[in-house]
């Protein structure tokens, strides 16, 4: 105890601390010139400023750059997805012949007995093996890409079917067009509060770029379109029905066995029904409802545009 | 089950019951609790009720309680059903030929939601009649 007192004291709350500010001495701390350091502080800081300046606009470019990694990622999905598929349905497809994958183990007993023989089912095994590795490679991708998506806010990655998908794709394009319209306009206005006297002109020129840039936008459709038949080509009328829009499927017969279409959209399945080319009715119902399907007849798909 | 929906007990609750109701469809059941076959429709509604919360609200009137509508909706049968939307009556064409109201109890929950449904999507687009989906004209003779 008294050796502890020697090297120490306790304190009112009965900490015990050593003496040791005599031995402390460090020649590293004593070397360090103060005011030096001091001097170098603003200057450090300076050299953070910025980059917290870069920081902020880091995410400003997040926002536009944001929007372009969705895009891609989209489209990337796309490619995988099987017409009318969800996320969740691909990953299981995709998912289903992991098995076919061999292990180590299994790889080495192939090879021991190909050297035994029957080389052409080897062969074929191998074939189906190599499908069921670029699968799995797909799956693996596809899993990537929505995680992503589900880190920018897009909980429901996983239950969006492929049309969703298609149609959220071309939306944002349209959108990326628009705000670029918008300032080709914003550019012709500006054109306009310079030379009054040439509105008119000024005015047509706005609409050619209009014009101009609506092809290029309608140019881009077509690119996206290129896989998928069931959704509307026009731009118009897939604009004209929301996100939020209601998605069908219908039915030809009224078996158990008839096969399903679908989705298709709000304003597709109106204009179909009147133009005749359900004819007599077909058999429709709310994309997987589950529910019971109602003659095509009988709904009024007016009633579901927003 | 029908204890779980609010009952109405005179016409002034009724009509507050439709004129309160901003943009809900009001669905009504006159008839009897102890009516067979509004007890099948009752239990319909019952499981339908939470469901379509969001576009439709369910009372349940006793015709004997409330006679003040028996003469006005001409309600003879064991058991009605009837729409309203901001104190509008929604006539639906049911192919039954009488496109005022739901005379018969309905069991698939599914299907007597989707006939809100289309009351409430048309009613909202200012439609006085719509079309409910399925056509009761085969199924219901009169």
């Amino acid at each position: 105890m008294r050796e502890e007192m020697e090297e120490g004291h306790f304190d009112a709350q009965g900490t015990y601390i050593f003496d040791k500010t005599k031995e402390i001495r460090d020649n590293w701390i004593d070397n360090i010139d103060w005011v030096k350091v001091k001097h170098l502080n603003p200057d450090s800081s300076g050299t953070k400023r910025p980059l917290e300046g870069s920081d902020s606009s880091d995410e400003e470019e997040d926002e536009s750059t944001k929007n372009a990694k969705t895009m891609k990622a989209y489209m990337s999905m796309l490619d995988i997805l099987e017409k009318g598929e969800t996320v969740a349905k691909a990953i299981r497809r995709l998912g289903k012949n992991k098995s076919k994958i061999p292990s180590a183990s299994q790889r080495w007993k192939a090879k021991k007995k190909k050297t035994g023989g029957s080389e052409a089912s080897a062969e074929c095994d191998q074939e189906a093996v190599n499908k069921a590795i670029a699968e799995q490679k797909q799956m693996l991708q596809l899993t990537e890409l929505s995680d992503m998506l589900i880190q920018q806010g897009i909980m429901d990655i996983y239950e969006t079917p492929y049309e969703r998908i298609s149609f959220t794709l071309k939306q944002m394009r349209e959108k990326s067009q628009d705000s670029r319209l918008t300032i080709a306009e914003k550019a012709s206005d500006g054109d306009l509060l310079d030379m009054f006297a040439d509105d008119f002109e000024g005015k047509e020129d706005g609409n050619k770029d209009q014009e101009e840039s609506e092809k290029e936008s309608n140019k881009g459709d077509a690119k996206v379109e290129f896989k998928m038949p069931a959704v509307p080509v026009d731009g118009k009328a897939s604009a004209a029905s929301s996100m939020g829009g209601v998605l069908w499927e219908y039915k030809e017969k009224d078996t158990d066995g008839a096969k399903i279409r679908g989705p298709f959209t709000t304003s597709q399945m109106s204009k179909w029904s009147d133009d005749g080319t359900f004819g007599p009715g077909v058999l429709c119902r709310k994309y997987q409802s589950e529910g019971q399907f109602y003659n095509s007849s009988r709904l009024d798909f007016d009633l579901y545009d927003e | 089950m029908s204890y779980m929906l609010q009952h109405l007990h005179n016409g002034w609750q009724v009509d507050q019951a439709i004129l309160s109701e901003e943009d809900r469809v009001v669905v009504i059941r006159f008839g009897h609790d102890w009516d067979p076959t509004c007890m099948v429709m009752d239990e319909t509604l019952y499981r339908c009720a939470e469901k379509m919360k969001n576009f439709a609200v369910v009372y349940l009137v006793d015709i004997s309680q409330v006679p003040d509508f028996n003469k006005m909706y001409e309600l003879y049968d064991p058991c009605t059903t009837m729409f309203f939307y901001r104190n509008k009556h929604i006539m639906i064409d049911l192919g039954t030929g009488n496109n005022n109201k739901i005379n018969w109890s309905m069991e698939d929950v599914q299907e007597f939601i989707d006939i809100v449904e289309t009351v409430y999507r048309g009613a909202r687009k200012g439609r006085g009649l719509v079309v409910s989906p399925k056509d009761y004209s085969t199924k219901y003779r009169y």
